[in-house]
């Protein structure tokens, strides 16, 4: 007996009922204040029919049981509920019509569908993306037909030709050295650098594209492969051009205890213009965000649509 | 943003229409940047990158602080409504979509609800609905728990419209089978929620009894104590708890939603107050009367009763009164309970 509720209550209600599975004829029975043990369980003496007022604050059910597992502040407010209240008996059943789930599902994931990378927009417009690279990585050397022009006019002041003036040619036979920062503050722009490093070797070619990683300075070390294998950087075989792909420090969090400094900066071109290795720098950074003693160090292309060949060639004069 | 740095305004300006994303990869970024903002230059992108608009930085995305995407949404939406069709802010949805085709389907689906918070300021509840809906399908008739992780994690990413649906309530219940969902706020208890709506749990909730209490013409409901004349009713282990209050006499049928561990009082009117709870039990709370009720578990107590009977009726007798009682001797009931009269 639980309360004023008998186990031919029981019997009737199950029989009102009409239970199909065994998950309702607990639900019944719990409801009328008698706890049945679980299929496939040992009784639980703690389980055993109990007043309806402690059946169920005091006793949790099965499927109660897991309810509190579930929810530890749950069980804290039923507490509070519960403490020394009769329960109710139903006086009747009245209909509930269900509202149903609805007629579809979410898509299940597809296979492939997870770990793919969208497509990036690159920084560079896509049509002038190749011209710029060009212009960029090219050693501009004086090996192209003669110079006609300055011919004539040397001849005209009756200077003797020492040499055969010939014209300026962009050339790609000295080869370019990618120097990659992969540095915490151009972590957005990762993908930006492979792009680059890709049309880079499509335009030069991949036997005259070298790629040296580094992280915010090539001096604390530099290398091809992973970063344990770094060392500290050396620059490449003479007349090579060096193409960095960094923001130079002038990015990243507020607080970035690894910045490289200006002095790093400049100590790399200067090994650099030693081995007359000409250094460009494709940057993220608007150019008004540009520190003077980094304009005044290499020639400086910011990387975004706003570039294009024009302004490359106006970036390149003067160096 | 008290007590943060502030942030650029490019940035600031591009964190408006990535609101609506959960995760924010440089890709979507970028797109969003030249697309919608194009004016806005290349470190727009790293500052709002590395800006304290950011709760959480991975090598290939970002996700914004949970307490600044109202805020952000907030503004998206003020820039929708002054914004002709044909403005590319318009295209902030499609180009979410497409950069996150490859995306988990529940991360989608949170993206499209908060997209269409933004973008349909007014109307955005059905559709919205209908979204959730799928979800619910999933996670009720395909048991994808899964989904209960997700929503976890997502509740408080949700815009607020999409939280006060009752389907966004009920996708909550669903959830809170699987997981813990005690610590995410429950917000704004959606209107119009019924029994009906929880009628598909039954199955899978256990009941808890909810506090009950007829006096003076109003019905407490919930956590009340143990006042005299309070009862308990079994509802389901929701948050809030619902029953329905019955109509009858004048008073018309209505809702009663109690948030766990809380309790209120609703008007009742006079006479008992019927009660529906989701499995279709009708209870009814009766006012408490001011009778002390006897049960009579033991021969002693009864032999106590009667022998009090006997000396009320004897006395009546001298006193010329007739018996309000006929004494048919010792109850044969074993269950009943006799109430005494006032003495």
């Amino acid at each position: 007996m639980a309360g004023d509720i008998w186990l031919a209550d029981v019997a009737r209600a199950l029989a009102d009922v009409g239970p199909q599975t065994d998950g309702q004829v607990r639900a019944v029975t719990r409801l009328l204040g008698f706890a049945a043990p679980q299929h496939g369980r040992d009784p639980d003496p703690d389980l055993e029919p109990r007043p309806a007022g402690a059946a169920v604050g005091e006793s949790p059910g099965p499927q109660e049981q897991d309810a509190d597992d579930a929810s530890d502040s749950g069980a804290a407010a039923r507490s509070a509920e519960t403490t020394g209240l009769p329960l109710l008996t139903p006086v009747g059943r009245q209909p509930v019509s269900t509202v149903g789930w609805g007629p579809r599902s979410l898509p299940r994931v597809g296979v492939g569908q997870l770990g793919t990378r969208p497509a990036r927009e690159p920084l560079l417009a896509p049509r002038g993306a190749a011209a710029i690279l060009l212009a960029m990585t090219a050693r501009r050397t004086a090996e192209g037909p003669l110079d006609v022009p300055a011919i004539v006019d040397l001849l005209a002041r009756r200077q003797v030709l020492v040499r055969l003036p010939r014209a300026v040619k962009p050339t790609l036979r000295f080869g370019v050295e990618i120097l990659v920062d992969l540095g915490l503050s151009m972590r957005p722009f990762a993908g930006d650098q492979a792009q680059v490093v890709a049309q880079v070797q499509a335009v030069v070619g991949m036997q005259r594209t070298s790629v040296t990683y580094f992280a915010d300075a090539p001096g604390r070390g530099a290398g091809s492969g992973p970063p344990r294998g770094w060392r500290p950087y050396k620059p490449p075989e003479r007349g090579t051009r060096v193409l960095v792909l960094s923001d130079f420090g002038l990015g990243g969090p507020r607080l970035y205890g690894q910045r490289s400094q200006p002095e790093e900066w400049r100590e790399l071109v200067g090994d650099l213009r030693r081995e007359e290795c000409d250094a460009v720098a494709l940057l993220p950074v608007p150019p008004d965000r540009w520190p003077p003693w980094l304009s005044a160090l290499l020639p400086l292309v910011c990387w975004d649509r706003t570039t294009t060949v024009g302004t490359i060639s106006s970036s390149l004069r003067g160096w | 943003m008290a007590g943060h740095a502030p942030v650029a305004p490019g940035a600031a300006e591009l964190a408006v229409p990535l609101s609506i994303a959960v995760r924010i990869e440089p890709e979507l970024m970028r797109a969003i940047r030249l697309e919608i903002l194009p004016y806005l230059d290349v470190a727009a992108e790293s500052d709002l990158w590395f800006s304290d608009l950011v709760a959480s930085r991975g090598p290939d995305s970002i996700m914004f602080r949970t307490e600044l995407l109202p805020g952000l949404r907030a503004q998206l939406a003020e820039r929708l409504a002054r914004s002709a069709p044909g403005d590319p802010i318009w295209s902030a949805g499609d180009i979410t979509a497409g950069i996150h085709a490859s995306a988990s389907p529940a991360l989608l689906l949170e993206e499209r609800v908060a997209w269409l918070a933004a973008s349909r300021t007014d109307d955005a509840g059905p559709a919205i609905e209908d979204e959730l809906r799928t979800a619910l399908y999933a996670l009720q008739v395909q048991h994808r728990t899964g989904l209960a992780d997700w929503l976890a994690g997502a509740w408080e990413r949700l815009p607020e419209s999409a939280r006060g649906t009752k389907t966004a309530w009920q996708l909550r219940q669903a959830a809170s089978l699987h997981v813990d969902m005690t610590g995410q706020p429950l917000g704004v208890v959606p209107a119009g929620i019924g029994v009906a709506d929880l009628a598909g749990f039954t199955a899978d909730l256990a009941d808890v009894p909810l506090g009950v209490r007829l006096t003076g013409g109003e019905l407490e409901v919930g956590d009340i104590g143990t006042p005299p004349g309070a009862a308990a009713v079994p509802t389901l282990d929701t948050d809030p708890r619902i029953v329905e209050l019955l109509p009858g006499g004048d008073r018309a049928g209505q809702t009663i939603a109690v948030p766990r561990g809380d309790h209120l009082s609703v008007v009742a009117g006079p006479g008992p107050a019927r009660l529906l709870t989701p499995r279709g039990l009708v209870y009814e709370v009766a006012r408490p009367t001011p009778r002390t009720t006897l049960s009579c578990h033991c021969e002693a107590a009864r032999a106590r009763r009667c022998r009090r009977r006997e000396r009320a009726i004897r006395s009546m007798k001298r006193h010329g009164s007739r018996s309000p009682w006929s004494c048919a001797g010792a109850p044969t009931c074993r269950r009943s309970t006799r109430t005494a009269a006032p003495r």
